[in-house]
């Protein structure tokens, strides 16, 4: 189980990779989007925001997401600092992704393109 | 628990399960329904078959509120029995899918060429699938108001044509209840599955509505409007069409509706094939590409597959879906033999089916105190049902067909090998190790919030 300051940093992580990648903020100039990070066995949320060509992360849940993410502490922890891909957990129930079917797909590449294969 | 922005209907949830479900193809499967039972009682096998499929929802219900993810059967199955026997599954599965994709391409060229017999069939289907292959890398998503009116109109320009034929023959049915021996409507209602392939895959959609019952609501409905369609329509033309016309001809709306209503009905029938078509190619290409894709993610299948464009497609995967999908057609275009494969669909639903009744038994038992929204029953009846009788369906496809059986036991020694020793090569070469070091060492710093 992870805590909620290692949860904090490997979003930060995460954030630093996408505002770095001058790539993908131009290929992903008109992709606007909240996303709600929700930690299974910890009480805290966080708020992953995309608004114009950066994205940045706080902490506590957003009134209307349009993207949520749940799993495990560590799970998310692990996939936001590119150690683990998204796919694994996916495909094994673990990490379950909720929004439409493009956002999901959109954020798993930007994940893809962030850390590599 | 925030609710998120974009939620769908239960109007586009129904739509989008019916018009997976509702292809050009289907009229085929129909119309062998009808050569296989006497007289006119095709009806009974196709309402026999959609009941068991209520049973087949229920338990991808349950299993769909267990997991809700786009992953289904790959992680059910997963889940349920093995890693190994959930990613056979799913790649045979998507496999006859894809040979499915080819039928369906064999099946709208040879209903375009009915009417515009100057373009070979092989034109039609290499330009179909270039642009549902270029729509598919450019992102163009058909929008859900779209294919909630093209489903719509299309079941209600079926119904509203059936009606107006039978009303012409004054609704006079010869043997509506006399469908014939027994093992021959056994066997119809096996085919009769086909047409019912597909309903099931809107349990995606899970990850986009509010609450999860909604899906198993949609999969319901479609599926009672869908019966009733074909059953209506499969009676209209097997009052006009002889069982040996029927059972032969891989076009057999466009014959009823030229009979019935002249050049005018045979064109709206193939504007009504184009549309079936078009959302049946567009949702089997994101399903399989994005499958693909995943599998590349996870190192299941080549990582080439895992290619993205810049519009954020998997390129690599529609691309190498196109191709396979278009070698399928051109195959059963040079050979003629479509109808094994539609017996090979039918019978590998049918085993999907029994398996998820099975998977819902072992659930139960393996995790049972996971939450539950949906419950097929709070029995173990509805499941086993649907074991037992889908295995059963299976079994009769193939005792008809020993082709089809050879092509399934074919694809799952394939794939059984591919899993066994493919898939771990392919994790050795490629696979990553994991480097913590981007992470920093313990006790640092906690970042101040961005």
């Amino acid at each position: 189980m992870a805590t909620g300051d290692e949860i904090a940093q490997s979003l930060q992580a995460f954030c630093e990779g996408y505002n770095n990648n001058q790539r993908l903020k131009q290929m992903n100039r008109d992709w606007q989007r909240i996303v709600l990070v929700q930690p299974e066995d910890l009480t805290d949320a966080y708020t992953l925001s995309l608004a114009g060509e950066e994205l940045s992360y706080r902490p506590g849940a957003p009134d209307a997401p349009d993207l949520r993410v749940v799993a495990q502490s560590d799970i998310l922890t692990d996939l936001f600092w590119g150690d683990i891909s998204p796919t694994g957990p996916y495909m094994d129930g673990t990490l379950k992704i909720f929004g439409s079917e493009e956002d999901i797909v959109r954020l798993d590449i930007i994940s893809l393109l962030i850390w590599g294969s | 628990m925030p609710e998120l922005k974009r939620v769908l209907t239960l109007r586009t949830v129904v739509a989008t399960s019916a018009g997976l479900t509702l292809a050009t193809s289907s009229f085929v499967a129909a119309a062998q329904v009808a050569s296989m039972v006497l007289g006119d009682s095709a009806w009974l096998a196709i309402l026999v078959g959609g009941l068991m499929c209520f049973a087949a929802a229920a338990c991808f219900s349950e299993l769909n509120g267990l997991y809700p993810s786009a992953a289904g059967i790959r992680l059910y199955f997963a889940r349920a029995f093995s890693d190994k026997m959930g990613l056979t599954t799913a790649i045979l599965y998507m496999a006859v899918i894809m040979s499915v994709f080819g039928v369906e391409s064999y099946v709208l060229a040879a209903a375009l060429s009915q009417v515009l017999p100057g373009i070979p069939p092989l034109i039609w289907v290499v330009g179909m699938l270039a642009v549902v292959c270029v729509l598919n890398i450019r992102g163009v998503k058909l929008a859900g108001g779209f294919q909630d009116a093209i489903t719509y109109a299309l079941i209600i320009s079926l119904v509203v044509l059936a009606v107006i034929a039978l009303g012409r023959v004054g609704f006079h049915l010869h043997t509506p209840l006399s469908p014939g021996p027994a093992g021959g409507f056994v066997q119809a209602v096996a085919v009769g599955i086909f047409l019912y392939i597909g309903f099931e895959w809107v349990t995606p959609l899970a990850e986009e509505v509010t609450k999860i019952p909604q899906i198993s609501r949609g999969m319901m409905l479609a599926l009672g409007m869908l019966s009733v369609v074909y059953a209506l329509f499969t009676m209209a033309m097997s009052s006009y069409l002889p069982h040996s016309v029927l059972a032969h001809s891989a076009a057999p709306q466009i014959l009823f509706a030229r009979r019935v209503f002249g050049l005018g009905g045979a064109l709206w029938m193939v504007v009504l094939s184009v549309g079936a078509s078009i959302t049946t190619f567009n949702a089997g290409l994101i399903g399989i590409s994005r499958f693909a894709y995943a599998s590349a993610r996870e190192l299941a299948l080549p990582p080439f597959l895992a290619r993205v464009s810049r519009y954020f497609t998997p390129w690599a995967a529609v691309v190498t879906v196109c191709v396979l999908g278009l070698a399928v057609a051109a195959t059963v275009l040079l050979t003629g033999r479509y109808l094994v494969l539609v017996d090979l669909g039918a019978a590998v639903e049918s085993l999907v089916y029994a398996l998820t009744g099975l998977a819902v038994l072992s659930l139960r038992r393996r995790e049972p105190d996971k939450e539950r929204p949906y419950l097929a029953g709070r029995s173990r009846l509805i499941p086993l049902v649907t074991t037992v009788i889908f295995f059963g369906l299976a079994l009769s496809v193939f005792l008809t067909d020993q082709m089809a059986l050879l092509y399934l036991l074919s694809g799952l020694l394939i794939c059984f090998l591919y899993v066994t020793y493919g898939v771990p090569a392919l994790r050795r070469r490629y696979g990553r190790r994991p480097t913590r070091s981007r992470r920093p060492a313990p006790g640092a710093n906690v970042p101040e919030n961005r």
